[in-house]
């Protein structure tokens, strides 16, 4: 038995470490959110886009979900799908974010109460509704936010999925989503 | 073969060590600017330092905490005592549900287990869905490095690559052209999938969450189509609470690629409906390594690879010449817990200038365990005759003033008259590749009298 046997081998050979420290870096009070938010979404190669740049967007693909409640944009009935498997090719996904970050652009998506988990990767175009007051500092701020959020799956995305695999020249989409848009509200 | 034979073939060709070089120093400069950019950073390391040597202090508790959390989101937990048994329980589950197609996305404990080679022989089919990865994939070798897995290869050497494996077009090399034609590639092993393999960059004690960080978004894509996940987890990835995600999120990216956070961090915490999610916690000589006072602190390591990226020896002789999973100066310290004299030549794989201490996130005291190591394989007779016999050479002449005196009078007119022939060869190992300086006219102590009196 494996569990036994750590377990076993950990308990007869105790040493001494040092507290868990206790520490608080949030930034309380931090100012231009917005503007700090911006700027490291476009470092991310995320874009900021307009309303009507992601009506536009929407209009221009044919396979598009729509799971936003800010915007009002026509995309497929997903009670169509029975498996994520059927979401291969799917050109635009749009839904909404939870909360944004400042210091790295990140946005956190959460899977609850929205079916298919795949859909924020899948896509080959992904858009993120948020609101602009649902800003947070940096990451110590927003675990301080999720420690009073019950979620099952979430994510932190900053930017469209990349990769520099090659030589270290960056390439934007890997096997996520191409692009990422972000909608400000 | 010991490192410097393999490095030997490695510097045969100067061009590519000098790009080898340049790429990995590349990324360190990415580094330093973003760790320019968090006033606080020498604070974060103290911190994350801490909270590593605490949690693998109380590892046992934790490690207990984490399987109820675990348990009770729903998630079936498996302990594996070594590398076998991991690969054996993988086995079971792909069995037990039929599985015959896994995707996996990045895992240096799943390489250090040999998992693939383990399924691959049981007839399974296994892809790699990183990038880098796939790519050494193909070509039958292991990573190179644990965060660019591919950084030894070059374009027209992936371009060739897919020609033969993806039919990719003659003579297109570019990196945005190669990168789609796996994404085409990848996407068809995505909707084959039945069961995704990820590794863990963090587990959390007190919610059973795993986090995995990715920039492909190709773990996710696994993940959340596949009906089972596994995410093989070494224990000493653990940490106590969530909250110190927020140290070693900030942290990680920025140490590995200069990036403020990777695309994606993923926190998976319960299995979606209709699937299984299943974690595996792997000692494999952990628990071992933790009873070695001096080398335990090894066990900290978030593999984000910046020792690599800044060691002058790693960057000019690559990773594969490191002859272990993990490459590089923590590499070489990790090595020889398993086995000394296996590993016995790494610790000297160094010039102990002490970067790769200076960069560690977590503060891993890297250079002085590299130099206790050496002392200890010394003390063990673990060093080769030629530097044994120096050695002793060296400190009878470092204990004799007068004769220190003069030998370095001797050599100082020897370096300057002596024909090049005699003092650059075969036997010379120092001078191999590489030239001794211009001696000096006078003695530093000669000098020193002059200008200090």
């Amino acid at each position: 038995m494996s569990r036994k046997d750590i377990l076993k081998s950990l308990e007869e050979a105790p040493f001494a470490g040092p507290e868990l420290p206790d520490y608080d870096f949030r930034q309380a009070g931090a100012t231009d959110l917005l503007g700090r938010f911006t700027a490291s979404a476009k470092v991310s190669a995320a874009q900021i886009v307009h309303r009507q740049e992601v009506i536009a967007l929407a209009g221009k693909w044919e396979k598009v979900i729509n799971l936003s409640s800010e915007i009002a944009v026509k995309g497929m009935d997903l009670s169509q799908f029975q498996s994520p498997y059927e979401l291969g090719d799917l050109d635009l996904v749009i839904l909404d974010g939870e909360f944004g970050v400042a210091e790295n652009g990140a946005i956190w998506v959460a899977s609850d109460g929205r079916p298919f988990r795949v859909l924020p990767f899948i896509a080959e175009h992904l858009v993120i509704c948020i609101k602009k007051e649902n800003l947070v500092g940096n990451m110590h701020d927003a675990y301080a936010k999720l420690e009073r959020e019950k979620y099952s799956f979430g994510v932190f995305i900053a930017g469209p999925s990349k990769t520099a695999d090659i030589e270290q020249s960056l390439v934007i989409g890997a096997q996520g989503p191409r692009s990422l848009g972000i909608l400000l509200i | 073969m010991t490192h410097p034979e393999k490095a030997e073939a490695f510097i045969k060709n100067s061009e590519r060590v000098d790009w080898h070089d340049a790429a990995l120093w590349h990324v360190r400069n990415k580094r330093d600017k973003a760790v320019d950019g968090v006033p606080e950073w020498e604070e974060l390391r103290n911190i994350a330092s801490q909270i590593k040597a605490h949690t693998l202090a109380n590892l046992r508790s934790y490690l207990i905490d984490f399987e109820q959390n675990a348990m009770a989101n729903g998630v079936e937990v498996h302990w594996a005592k070594d590398a076998t048994s991991h690969n054996r329980i993988v086995q079971e589950i792909l069995e037990r549900n039929n599985v015959k197609k896994i995707v996996k996305s990045k895992s240096m404990l799943t390489e250090e287990c040999g998992l693939n080679h383990f399924l691959e022989e049981r007839d399974f089919e296994v892809t790699d869905t990183d990038l880098g990865e796939r790519i050494i994939q193909m070509r039958q070798e292991p990573p190179s490095h644990i965060v660019l897995p591919a950084i030894h290869i070059k374009k027209e050497e992936v371009g060739d690559l897919f020609r033969k494996e993806l039919h990719a077009e003659p003579g297109n090399n570019e990196p945005s052209y190669l990168t789609l034609q796996a994404r085409i590639h990848l996407r068809k092993k995505f909707m084959e999938c039945q069961a995704a393999i990820t590794g863990v960059n963090f587990g959390i004690a007190e919610t059973g969450e795993v986090v995995v960080c990715t920039n492909e978004g190709n773990a996710d894509m696994g993940v959340h189509l596949a009906p089972v996940q596994i995410h093989s987890m070494g224990l000493e990835k653990l940490i106590p609470r969530q909250k110190d995600l927020g140290v070693f999120v900030r942290m990680l990216a920025r140490s590995a690629t200069g990036q403020p956070i990777t695309v994606y961090t993923s926190q998976h915490k319960k299995p979606a409906k209709g699937t299984e999610k299943h974690i595996i916690l792997v000692d494999n000589g952990r628990t071992n390594r933790l009873t070695m006072e001096k080398y335990r602190s090894a066990l900290q390591c978030i593999r984000c690879g910046a020792c690599m990226n800044t060691c002058p020896i790693y960057r000019r002789s690559g990773g594969h010449s490191y002859h272990f999973t993990i490459p590089g100066p923590i590499g070489s310290i990790l090595a020889p817990t398993t086995d000394m004299k296996a590993h016995s030549d790494l610790p000297f794989a160094s010039t102990l200038c002490g970067s790769c201490g200076d960069v560690c996130p977590v503060k891993i005291d890297i250079p002085n365990q590299l130099y206790r190591w050496r002392q200890d394989i010394a003390e063990a007779g673990g060093l080769s005759d030629g530097k044994r016999k120096s050695m002793k050479a060296m400190s009878t002449l470092l204990a004799r003033p007068r004769l220190y005196r003069n030998f370095g009078r001797v050599m100082r007119l020897g370096l300057r008259i002596l024909p090049k022939s005699l003092i650059t060869n075969r036997y010379n190992v120092w001078t191999k590749g590489r030239d001794l300086p211009t001696p000096p006219k006078q003695s530093f102590k000669k000098w020193y009298e002059k200008n200090h009196q």
